[in-house]
C-alpha cells in the first residue's frame, strides 16, 4: 500500500495515512472553498487501500476547525472508514478536542450519532492544540 | 450600545477570509472575554464569509462583525448572480419558516445527501447558523441601476 500525505496549508489540514508506519491522522484546520476538491484524492486513497488494511488500526484526527462545507466532506471520509468495516475491531476513530472546544465536541457527538459509531474522544489541553491561532 | 468591531470592504480571497477569521478570533477575545462558544460565534462569520466567497460574481464585498446591544450581528453583502441571489433569498425564507426541530432535521438530511453544489457548496451554511444560533437569518437583494444583483445577509446572534 502507498502512503498518502498531504501537508498542512492555511486552508486545508495535514493528512497522514501512512499504512506501513501504522499512522492515520488529519491535523489542523479545513475550511477550503471547495471541499470536494481537496477530499477527494482522501476519499479515492481511503476506497483502494480500506479493504486491504490490517485489523486495530487507530484514525486520529485533530482538528482545530473546520467550515460546514468540510463538516460534510469529513462525515464522507468516517463514513468510508465506518462502512468498509473498518471501526470496532479493525480500526479505531480517536476524535481529539481542545478541552473547552463546544464545537468539535458537538461535532464528534453528531458524527457517531449519525454514523452509529463510537469513537474515542480524547480531550487535549488547550496547549497542545495544532497551532495556537484558530485559522493557522 | 453598539461595538463596531471588525469592518471589511474589498476583494475576498481565501487569504482575506482566513486573516478575518485570525482577527476575529482576537478581538472576541479581547471584547467578549474567554468563552466556550467562540468558534461558533466566529463560525457565523465563516459560514458568511464562505458563501460570499463562493457566489459573489464580481467587485469588493462588505463585511462588518459587530456587537449591537445583547446581540452578536453579522453582515455581509455581496454581488452575486441572478440564479444565486434568488436561492438565497429562498433559503433563508425556507429556514425561517421552519421549527428548531425542523431546522435539526433539514441540516441532517442535507450533511448526509453526500451531493454538493456545483460551486462546492454543501448547503449547510445557513441551516448551521441557524441550528446554532437559534436566530432567525435576514437575507435581502435588489439590482442596481447597472442590472447587478446585490445581497446582504445579516445574522444576530444571542450573546448569552
Amino acid at each position: 500500500m502507498t502512503s498518502l500525505i498531504l501537508p498542512p496549508t492555511r486552508n486545508t489540514p495535514s493528512i497522514w495515512f501512512e499504512p506501513q508506519a501504522g499512522r492515520f491522522e488529519m491535523t489542523g484546520i479545513s475550511v477550503p472553498e471547495n471541499a470536494t476538491e481537496f477530499y477527494q484524492p482522501v476519499y479515492d486513497w481511503l476506497d483502494a487501500n480500506l479493504p486491504h488494511m490490517a485489523d486495530g488500526q487507530l484514525f486520529r484526527f485533530q482538528l482545530s476547525y473546520f467550515n460546514s462545507t468540510s463538516l460534510k466532506a469529513i462525515f464522507l471520509l468516517l463514513k468510508r472508514i465506518v462502512e468498509n468495516g473498518a471501526i470496532g475491531p479493525k480500526a479505531v476513530i480517536r476524535w481529539c478536542v481542545e478541552e473547552d472546544d463546544e464545537f468539535m465536541i458537538e461535532s464528534a457527538e453528531m458524527y457517531m450519532d449519525l454514523l452509529g459509531a463510537q469513537f474515542e474522544v480524547e480531550r487535549v489541553p488547550v496547549d497542545q492544540r495544532p497551532g495556537e491561532r484558530m485559522a493557522s | 450600545m453598539t461595538h463596531n468591531i471588525v469592518q471589511y470592504e474589498g476583494q475576498l480571497s481565501s487569504e482575506v477570509r482566513i486573516q478575518l477569521l485570525d482577527l476575529l478570533k482576537v478581538v472576541s477575545l479581547a471584547n467578549l472575554g474567554q468563552r466556550n462558544d467562540l468558534k461558533k460565534l466566529c463560525g457565523i462569520a465563516l459560514e458568511l464569509l464562505d458563501n460570499a466567497q463562493r457566489y459573489n460574481s464580481a467587485g469588493e464585498v462588505s463585511f462588518e462583525w459587530r456587537i449591537e446591544g445583547n446581540d452578536l450581528v453579522v453582515l455581509i453583502r455581496n454581488r452575486a448572480a441572478r440564479e444565486d441571489a434568488e436561492r438565497l433569498i429562498q433559503t433563508v425564507k425556507d429556514i425561517n419558516a421552519m421549527s428548531p426541530e425542523q431546522v435539526t432535521a433539514a441540516f441532517r438530511a442535507q450533511l448526509t445527501n453526500e451531493q454538493f453544489g456545483a460551486k462546492g457548496g454543501a448547503g449547510l451554511g445557513m441551516l448551521q447558523i441557524a441550528k446554532k444560533t437559534g436566530s432567525k437569518l435576514e437575507a435581502s437583494c435588489h439590482v442596481t441601476e447597472a442590472g447587478e444583483f446585490v445581497c446582504t445577509s445579516r445574522v444576530a446572534a444571542p450573546l448569552s
